[in-house]
């Protein structure tokens, strides 16, 4: 790796840092909160419609890898639904039918695990445009 | 069993699953791509790259800021 390399990760590894840390200083359910989600989602969007179109190179185990995760995904999103559907009151989060993201709530709504994450989220956004 | 315990079990075994997957996939990385590779394979083209990041971005209001 070069300096200038290092120095680059160093600086974005900073933005990243700083970013999770403003973000989760504010409290969900808020404008701020929204904003804060806002402006790095428009700056990735913005990244990933510069990035042109890239040739497909398939393989067979990029094949299993489409079938496998599609899969996973699937399951996940289909207990998510059931879930979902099982609550009461759509509009309300349910204490014996809980959603991931009813399940998740208390951990992401405050202290160092909301900065984890803040940390996670921007890294895959990063992620998405980078590889 | 409640209600609420199958459901917390149902998540619990699908993440046991991608846990699973994504060792695998390191392990052997010749017969069968990471999630990341996998991604990047779906999204090579600009139109699926913006949709995966709208989807990235909802994801961030919905468990960040919602």
């Amino acid at each position: 790796m070069t300096l200038d390399a290092a120095w680059t990760r160093i600086l974005l590894v900073s933005a990243l840092v700083a970013t999770a840390l403003v973000g989760a200083a504010f409290a969900p359910h808020g404008w701020p909160a929204t904003i804060a989600v806002l402006v790095p989602a428009t700056v990735v969007l913005v990244l990933a419609a510069r990035r042109p179109t890239e040739a497909a190179q398939p393989s067979p185990r990029l094949h299993r890898g489409v079938l496998v995760w599609s899969l996973l995904v699937t399951a996940g999103l289909t207990w998510e639904a059931y879930a979902f559907v099982r609550q009461p009151d759509w509009s309300r989060a349910s204490y014996a039918d809980p959603t991931l993201s009813t399940l998740l709530d208390p951990v992401l709504e405050h202290g160092p695990l909301r900065v984890v994450g803040w940390l996670v989220w921007l890294w895959a956004g990063w992620r998405l445009v980078t590889r | 069993m409640t209600d609420r315990t199958i459901i917390i079990i149902g998540f619990a075994v699908v993440f046991a699953a991608v846990a699973i997957a994504v060792t695998y996939s390191l392990l052997r990385r010749d017969r069968l791509a990471t999630i990341g590779e996998t991604l990047a394979h779906l999204t090579r083209t600009r139109t699926a790259r913006v949709i995966a990041v709208l989807i990235w971005a909802w994801l961030g209001w919905h468990f960040l800021a919602r």
